[in-house]
């Protein structure tokens, strides 16, 4: 809260399940001795800026070396160049707008912050992303996570201009328990006064401030990410083994319309605790239980007040009741043609039936005096292989 | 000098790179899934059942984060086909997709080829893999069939076939970014091609027609020669999708804040244009059907159609309504314009 930021990040879920995916395979090849390098997990984000909005749609992974004495890494630049060239050539609006790194919380290390310093030689605005792969469960953990499990497990910085900084601030280089300024703020970049200046206590730095992130989905995006939140199950023991597992899948055999529901449903159950919530703190405050803060209630009251201006409009009733029509008029040709489809069945069938009774001079049957049109009993059944036709006819029906 | 005293100091700190003691532990399956080795590779490339037998591979596994990626690449050729390449291993007789990435190949409306600049394209993307330690091979394509569903062409089914002949194990993915976006369900297929001298009638053996096994399958009637014509070549494989135990904390963060997405899309607007396409589609059908009953256009495969377009509106004229009912009528005061 130390200082109001007009930038903003866009982050869609792919990188999240991109770093994911990378973090769980460094760990497995760690863990299985096969990686022989530290789990040090990094890599570029890949997007579009606009003025001071960043939006980030993928990633790639960092190759990077660490120096002989396991403290540092430098990032190859070769690999950087050879695979932003190979991302560009596929997705041409993307290009690299800053870079991710790994942590058990969203904190910057000082070796993260190495890197960055490297990679701002290059690309000075390039944002860094640091992801919290511990995950924190508000359930498992005290109370006072359960804030925190609400929110995206990242936190994005982007790096101001170099100002001049007391040094006494940059002593979070020295303890790595507490990895932070004195202020809270972190720095970057800080070089040795020039020839000439003021020796004082103070050096050139850059700081990095957290900006604020927001989650945005394409549509199709929305519904791939939605079939792993739902359909997707976790890795299982049944993957390892070749046997079928036969245990139904919750959506397999619901039809379109209630998986369709159920999704909507969820994201109201969503809604609804949202709004409890906020109704919660709302309450809390005026009975003096709860702090008492101007800017959530401000956006309490944004909310409430966007909420009727759709209330009486005509025109959106016009368009929702043209809609309805669009609506009933497709089911309205749907069942039409399904019940002329049905119609044709039963043509095509008595006809066959029929012509092949008079065809051979046999008896007429009425159908319906046995067991009714399509139940075909015994009797039918006789008649057929009277014919030699029974398993022409069998083959549908039996 | 003082900040070149700290830096020396600070080289302990590095311990934090060592995510994995502190990191959520990863369970066995897990590390069995992601991570790769080359010797159990080598051995089943040596065993090869697969050649043996046709209809040895049964099962598709597809990780979270090649489906988002396979379902936005599609989604961003529009009505391009677009394609790329998976990676990802073989475990038993199910093929294990971990990863995918995109080729730039640009697919004309009807068909995708790779040329020789995209494996030139190929070859380094999975050198620049094999340098970040990613060392899974590469098990199969993806493309995309912008609104006209999941099978194999005729042009597929041939590039499939020399692929499984020189590359096996192999596998052939269609997404359909359309119908996704429609139904607002991933439309995907998993296929392999079934040997030339190898008889149709045996690909109905274990009840696995290349019939939808998803509801319905309706192809395009300009497509429904190459459909008809290719059907027997090739059997689908039943697809499952997995997610890792990070994932999956992941995802519960993330649908803390994506919910709402589900609730402001309008499958209504963003459908339209399909909508429109589709209802053309089923008359066409019909028209052709009635002039020409024989032309492979079977009815119900029309009332099919005609059910999936017009569940879809319902879907969308669903959310809508409930929408309106929700936030514009939630005062109590009812409506009398609004049937």
């Amino acid at each position: 809260m130390a200082t109001w930021n007009l930038s903003t990040a866009v982050i869609h879920p792919l990188v999240l399940l991109n770093v994911s995916e990378h973090t769980t395979r460094v760990l497995a090849l760690t863990k299985a001795g096969k990686s022989g390098v530290s789990p040090f997990v990094c890599g570029a984000l890949l997007g579009r800026q606009t003025e001071n909005r960043f939006e980030a749609f993928m990633t790639f992974e960092f190759l990077y070396e660490e120096a002989s004495d396991n403290t540092s890494a430098t990032i190859n630049p070769g690999h950087f160049t050879q695979r932003l060239g190979q991302m560009e050539e596929v997705f041409p609006d993307n290009t690299f707008i800053g870079w991710y790194a790994v942590n058990t919380d969203t904190k910057i290390t000082p070796a993260i912050a190495k890197i960055h310093e490297q990679l701002i030689r290059e690309h000075p605005s390039a944002l860094l992303m640091v992801f919290d792969a511990a995950l924190a469960d508000g359930t498992v953990e005290n109370s006072t996570t359960q804030g925190r499990s609400f929110s995206l497990p990242i936190s994005i910085y982007e790096t101001r201009p170099p100002e001049r900084v007391d040094s006494r601030k940059l002593r979070w280089y020295l303890s790595k328990d507490t990895p932070m300024t004195t202020d809270g703020g972190y720095y970057v970049g800080a070089s040795a006064n020039r020839v000439g200046e003021a020796q004082d206590d103070s050096v050139w730095a850059s700081q990095l401030a957290p900006i604020q992130v927001q989650l945005d989905s394409g549509e199709a995006e929305r519904v791939a990410v939605e079939h792993v939140q739902y359909v997707a199950r976790p890795t299982n023991v049944d993957m390892l083994t070749n046997t079928r597992s036969d245990a139904p899948l919750v959506s397999l055999n619901a039809s379109r319309m209630a998986t369709f529901l159920v999704s909507l449903r969820n994201a109201l159950e969503m809604l609804d605790r949202d709004i409890a919530l906020l109704k919660t703190y709302v309450g809390e405050v005026i009975s003096g239980k709860a702090v008492f803060d101007p800017e959530v209630l401000q956006l309490v009251q944004r909310v409430l007040s966007n909420r009727p201006v759709v209330l009486d409009d005509e025109f959106f009733d016009l368009a929702t009741s043209q809609e309805e029509t669009n609506f009933q008029l497709a089911t309205y040709l749907a069942s039409v043609t399904s019940v002329a489809g049905a119609v044709r069945d039963l043509s095509q069938r008595s006809n066959t039936a029929l012509r092949r009774g008079r065809n051979k001079h046999a008896p007429y049957v009425n159908p319906v005096q046995n067991d009714g049109m399509f139940a075909w009993g015994p009797s039918m059944g006789g008649i057929m292989s009277a014919f030699g036709a029974r398993s022409h006819f069998g083959r549908g029906h039996g | 000098m003082q900040r070149n005293s700290s830096i020396e100091e600070v080289d302990s700190a590095l311990k934090l790179f060592e995510l994995e003691n502190n990191i959520l532990p990863l369970n066995q399956c897990d590390e069995e899934i992601y991570c790769f080795d080359e010797e159990v590779r080598a051995q089943q490339l040596e065993e090869a059942p697969w050649k043996s037998n046709p209809h040895y591979f049964r099962k598709v596994e597809i990780s979270s984060v090649a489906l988002v990626k396979m379902v936005m690449h599609a989604r961003s050729g529009d009505n391009i086909e677009v394609m790329g390449l998976m990676l990802g291993k073989v475990i038993g007789n199910t093929m294990v997709v971990l990863d995918a990435f995109a080729l730039p190949v640009e697919g004309s409306e009807t068909r995708v080829n790779a040329q020789d600049d995209s494996y030139a394209y190929m070859v380094g993307y999975l050198e620049r893999s094999q340098a970040t330690g990613q060392k899974e091979p590469v098990i199969g394509w993806y493309h995309s069939h912008p609104g006209y569903g999941c099978w194999l062409s005729g042009i597929d089914v041939a590039t499939q076939a020399l692929h499984q002949v020189h590359e096996d194990p192999f596998l052939a993915v269609v997404i359909d970014p359309k119908r996704t976006m429609s139904a607002g369900k991933v439309d995907l297929g998993a296929f392999r091609t079934l040997p030339e001298d190898h008889t149709s009638g045996s690909a109905g053996v274990d009840g696995r027609r290349i019939v939808e096994t998803d509801g319905y399958q309706s192809v395009p009637l300009s497509k429904i020669e190459d459909f008809g014509v290719h059907s027997a070549k090739y059997y689908p494989l039943d697809v499952s999708y997995f997610k890792s135990t990070l994932d999956q904390r992941l995802m519960e963060r993330l649908w803390r804040k994506h919910w709402i997405k589900t609730l402001t899309q309008s499958p209504l607007i963003t459908n339209s244009e399909f909508t429109t396409q589709m209802v053309n589609e089923i008359a066409d059908k019909i028209d052709t059907f009635n002039r020409d009953s024989k032309k492979g256009v079977a009815y119900n495969q029309i009332l099919s159609e005609s059910d999936a377009i017009a569940q879809e509106i319902a879907q969308g004229h669903k959310s809508q309504e409930l929408k309106q009912r929700l936030f514009c009528k939630a005062q109590g005061i009812p409506n009398t314009n609004f049937p």
